[in-house]
């Protein structure tokens, strides 16, 4: 599954695994996340594959934690219930996909996210969330490493509405080797210039 | 014995788009965007005529949707593009209000 991120094959099959060996739950909520995914609002069984994503969540207790362990400098968001029309939560068929840059005010901390990245590779997540305003350089650490171009999603929250912090993210992104990868760009602002 | 799979997904852009026009017309004019198949978009109303230009030339798009803006205030200019005769893109608006509820409650505004 790492090592074809994108193959939903693996999936499934680790999916036939754990309902073989007493895990019908979670087999359930990665069978209807990776049924979704590549839907769109228009598909006559959209809404029917939205509800059998709600059912499968609500059979899998927030308690019982799926989230990898994460280097300093980022964060996982446990929330299960993710489609298109409600983007929040970590995961993404079926497995952890998004993680957030948490930003804590360190000396050096764009090292320390740089630093993190290598171990980022060894896990299903292969998409970044920025909810707050971080200085350029933490982002473009984290674009600039090999975790970087294995991104197929970013999600900037805020980043334009604050002069000197990642104004120019976007852009930047689209025009690396990053972009080859991307499916799903989100970029949201609160305040409005 | 290696098989390398190469799949292409679906592209997809979600975002707010009051912000300065410069902005968007950068994000517009990447590589990337050409070849988008779904956008929702927010606060459009500023940025309206240059979204709706840029939406017209994009060959892959099969969904748009729009949200959180007036449907009584559309701009023509917003949905020239999908008057076309013959069109299959797939075009939601949703007003203020309809905005807070999810998308089965939605009416369709134009379906082709």
């Amino acid at each position: 599954m790492i090592a074809h991120a994108e193959d939903d094959t693996p999936r499934l099959v680790y999916a036939d695994w754990l309902d073989e060996n007493g895990d019908p739950d979670r087999a359930a909520f990665i069978r209807t996340q990776v049924a979704l995914w590549d839907k769109n609002p228009s598909d006559a069984d959209y809404r029917d594959c939205v509800e059998s994503l709600e059912e499968a969540c609500s059979f899998l207790p927030h308690s019982r934690s799926l989230a990898p362990s994460l280097p300093a400098g980022f964060r996982f968001d446990e929330i299960l219930h993710s489609t298109l029309d409600s983007g929040s939560g970590g995961y993404r068929r079926g497995f952890p996909h998004l993680v957030e840059l948490d930003y804590n005010y360190e000396p050096e901390f764009s090292e320390k996210l740089h630093a993190g990245c290598p171990a980022l590779l060894d896990t299903t997540l292969r998409g970044i969330c920025v909810y707050t305003v971080l200085p350029h350089e933490g982002v473009q650490s984290v674009l600039a490493s090999e975790f970087g171009e294995s991104l197929t999603s970013f999600l900037s929250y805020n980043q334009e509405s604050a002069p000197g912090t990642s104004h120019g993210t976007v852009q930047t992104l689209l025009s690396s080797a990053c972009a080859s990868k991307l499916t799903w760009l989100e970029t949201w602002q609160d305040s409005v210039r | 014995m290696s098989t390398t799979t190469h799949l292409r997904r679906v592209t997809r852009f979600a975002g707010h788009l009051h912000c300065e026009t410069k902005q968007l017309k950068q994000l517009m004019a990447s590589e990337w965007f050409a070849g988008l198949h779904q956008i929702q978009a927010t606060s459009l109303n500023a940025n309206a005529a240059v979204f709706a230009k840029a939406l017209s030339s994009l060959p892959n798009l099969h969904t748009f949707e729009a949200k959180g803006f007036n449907p009584q205030t559309i701009p023509t200019d917003l949905m020239r593009p999908y008057q076309k005769p013959g069109s299959s893109l797939h075009c939601r608006v949703f007003g203020f209000v309809i905005s807070r509820s999810v998308s089965k409650d939605a009416l369709p505004l134009r379906k082709r």
